[in-house]
């Protein structure tokens, strides 16, 4: 279905370690193309979170290939591989990481400030990407005065405002409440079928379920895990023993 | 109703093989790009300290107190030199004497002798304001205040006679207590007359001239004209009971005019030295022992120099408490501000942009410190001086360099901040900054 040169994110056969001896990551191939939704589920200490940071170019995999939008990150600078970050990556995390003392609006600005997005268009896309989410009327609060599902929507917004190849969600729905997470996954869906590409990694298999790609990470291994169906009603029967006994643990992100 | 995400590429997921290099060729050439640039760079520094101003105040005020002394401690020695110097400009740099050379034994050396006429020649040189000649007369007789002596009194202490020109009472900068200095009239006609120095006038018990007082000299009476209560040089002349010279010629049998003091203009000192032998006897020029003061400018160097030294290491000091105190809390302030640095580092800031405004930040509170303390310290020497009834001297340039050393010392102080701000590493502070 993904042709080869569709692909926003390819990963071939990435492995990671840290010293001494920590493997957190075992020859993980993932491909995912252009306005795909992937998610990756997977314990604490399975080497998610590595994933995710690999994914979003805050650190190296130490063997393997990691092509971003069509360009090899392996031997790029720092410099280039923060502009390259920055570009095509939006973050949202399940800590909202919104400046406290910047408006909504402000925080929002900041996230294109260091993208190249030319400096007179930042304040209309800004305010069209709190539009999008529903904001429109909290651009001058600052984060503490909003509710968590307002912030998440903020981070959102500041997210996609400099129309980045791929969005990556950690735990985005971590600190809220199930009404609210429902919320923030509609927006996720609804930008994926706009065309967004959206990488979820999440604990939780609900917010797994939604994406059309999933993943499961297992000691460094990475499965794929497409073909099996998720009943909302029954969350204990998505995997197999193991994985749902550690995931009933509740640990974060 | 929802817009479209706000978007300049518009994605479709059926997208032909290829459309990721035509993207980057289609924004290439449509898009602008701005880079985070100095202006962001301040911009976002500037937010950073007024989202702490709190902080921001403490720091500064460090940074005010250092530079303030500095500023202050300056000043007050600039104005204190100026004090100094103007005392010394006053009388000093402004007086120049002549006198007849010693005998050097050398052949064919002659010793001058200052023409009776000095101080007219004199004041034909350019830069000479001022000239007169004073001598002290070596036997002139008994001097009293009555006319009647009683031989049986016990002896007194007798005053000096001095005989001096018009002109030699501004060159020593002398001070009238009462009644007049003798002018041109007394000397042209060499008239009877007499000033008392201050402390001849108390030994004559002459307290005052308005009722024409006498003093005699040997059995001749002087009219007491004037009490001068202060001289620069020739201190003698207080203790003296002074006539004109040409009177002290005529009637006291005064040989020789003695020496000649001039008044100068400020820095002609050193030119009138050359002419002045030339002046009073070209036939003999050498033959005059010279005194000019120096040039003004050399003098004003070594006054504030010596002056300075010293205080400007206590307000170096000073500055330096605030640097460290910059980087005390700059670096207290980058670990509190992890989360933010990770977010920065995530959505496209480089390890360079990331210490630019740390560094950025340092350097503001420095200048905003120091132009605050230029301010007081200068507001300090203005006050300080106004209660002293001094002019107050305040540099220019010092305010302009208090503003730069407070960027320095900001950006030197930032940039232990900014190195550890840099180094963290992006997933890490991500993960322990909120």
């Amino acid at each position: 279905m993904t042709d080869q040169n569709d692909l926003v994110i390819r990963l071939t056969d990435v492995s990671k370690s840290f010293p001494p001896d920590v493997l957190a990551l075992r020859g993980v191939g993932m491909e995912v193309g252009r306005g795909g939704f992937a998610s990756i589920m997977g314990p604490s200490g399975s080497g998610k979170s590595t994933l995710l940071n690999v994914l979003g170019l805050l650190d190296t995999p130490t063997v393997g290939r990691y092509e971003l939008a069509g360009v090899d990150t392996l031997g790029l600078s720092d410099k280039a591989r923060t502009q390259l970050r920055g570009r095509e990556l939006g973050f949202v995390f399940q800590a909202f990481h919104l400046l406290a003392r910047r408006t909504v609006f402000e925080n929002v600005v900041l996230g294109m400030s260091y993208s190249g997005v030319p400096r007179d268009e930042r304040a209309a896309r800004a305010t069209a990407s709190l539009d999008r989410m529903g904001l429109s009327h909290r651009l001058g609060f600052y984060p503490r005065t909003l509710s968590g599902g307002e912030r998440q929507r903020v981070a959102l917004a500041r997210a996609v405002a400099g129309s980045p190849s791929v969005l990556l969600a950690d735990e985005p729905t971590g600190n809220l409440d199930k009404a609210t997470s429902q919320g923030v996954l509609e927006l996720l869906g609804e930008l994926n079928a706009e065309g967004l590409t959206v990488v979820v990694v999440t604990h939780d298999p609900e917010v797994a379920s939604a994406a059309e790609q999933r993943f499961v990470m297992d000691d460094g291994h990475l499965r794929s895990w497409t073909d099996m169906s998720f009943d909302s009603a029954r969350p204990g029967v998505i995997a197999d023993g193991v994985l749902a006994g550690q995931w009933a643990c509740g640990e974060g992100a | 109703m929802r817009r479209p995400p706000a978007s300049g590429r518009h994605r479709d997921r059926q997208r032909k093989p290829g459309g990721v290099e035509a993207v980057e060729s289609a924004e290439s050439t449509s898009r602008r790009h701005d880079p985070f640039g100095l202006r962001d760079v301040l911009m976002e520094a500037v937010l950073g300290l007024a989202g702490r101003p709190g902080r921001l105040i403490l720091t500064a005020l460090v940074v005010v107190l250092g530079i303030g002394a500095l500023v202050a401690t300056v000043g007050f020695a600039q104005t204190g030199a100026r004090q100094v110097q103007a005392r010394f400009e006053a009388v000093t740099a402004r007086h120049g004497v002549v006198k007849p050379a010693q005998e050097t034994g050398m052949p064919g050396f002659v010793p001058g002798v200052v023409p009776w006429d000095a101080a007219e020649r004199a004041v034909r040189l350019n830069g000479v304001t001022s000239a007169g000649t004073v001598a002290k007369l070596d036997s002139p007789g008994l001097v009293t205040a009555g006319p009647v002596i009683d031989p049986t009194a016990p002896p007194t202490r007798q005053p000096l006679v001095m005989a001096a020109t018009p002109g030699l009472f501004p060159a020593i900068s002398g001070h009238i207590q009462e009644g007049a200095w003798l002018d041109n009239f007394h000397e042209q006609h060499a008239e009877r007359v007499a000033v008392l120095g201050a402390r001849a006038a108390q030994l004559l018990g002459v307290l005052r001239v308005d009722n024409q007082p006498a003093v005699f000299i040997g059995t001749t009476s002087y009219t007491v004209i004037g009490i001068i209560d202060r001289v620069e040089y020739v201190a003698d002349l207080l203790d003296a009971v002074i006539v004109p010279q040409s009177t002290a010629r005529t009637t006291l049998g005064l040989p020789l005019p003695g020496e000649l003091h001039v008044g100068v203009d400020l820095g002609a000192g050193p030119i009138i030295a050359e002419q002045f032998g030339l002046q009073l006897n070209p036939n003999n020029p050498q033959g005059y022992d010279i005194v000019m003061p120096p040039p003004a400018s050399q003098m004003r160097q070594d006054l504030a120099a010596d002056v300075n030294s010293l205080f400007l290491i206590l307000g170096l000091v000073a500055l330096a408490i605030g640097g460290v105190t910059i980087a005390v809390v700059s670096s207290m302030s980058v670990m509190e501000r992890r989360g933010e640095i990770g977010l920065r580092r995530a959505i496209g800031a480089t390890c360079g942009q990331i210490a630019a405004q740390f560094v950025a930040e340092s350097a503001i509170v420095g200048l905003l410190g120091a132009l605050i303390g230029a301010a007081v310290g200068g507001l300090a020497v203005t006050v300080w001086s106004i209660i002293r009834g001094w002019t107050p001297v305040l540099d220019l340039r010092l305010a302009a360099a208090a503003a730069l050393t407070g960027v320095g010392v900001g950006v030197l102080s930032g940039l232990i901040p900014a190195h550890r701000a840099a180094r963290l590493e992006p997933a890490t502070a991500l993960q322990e900054g909120t």
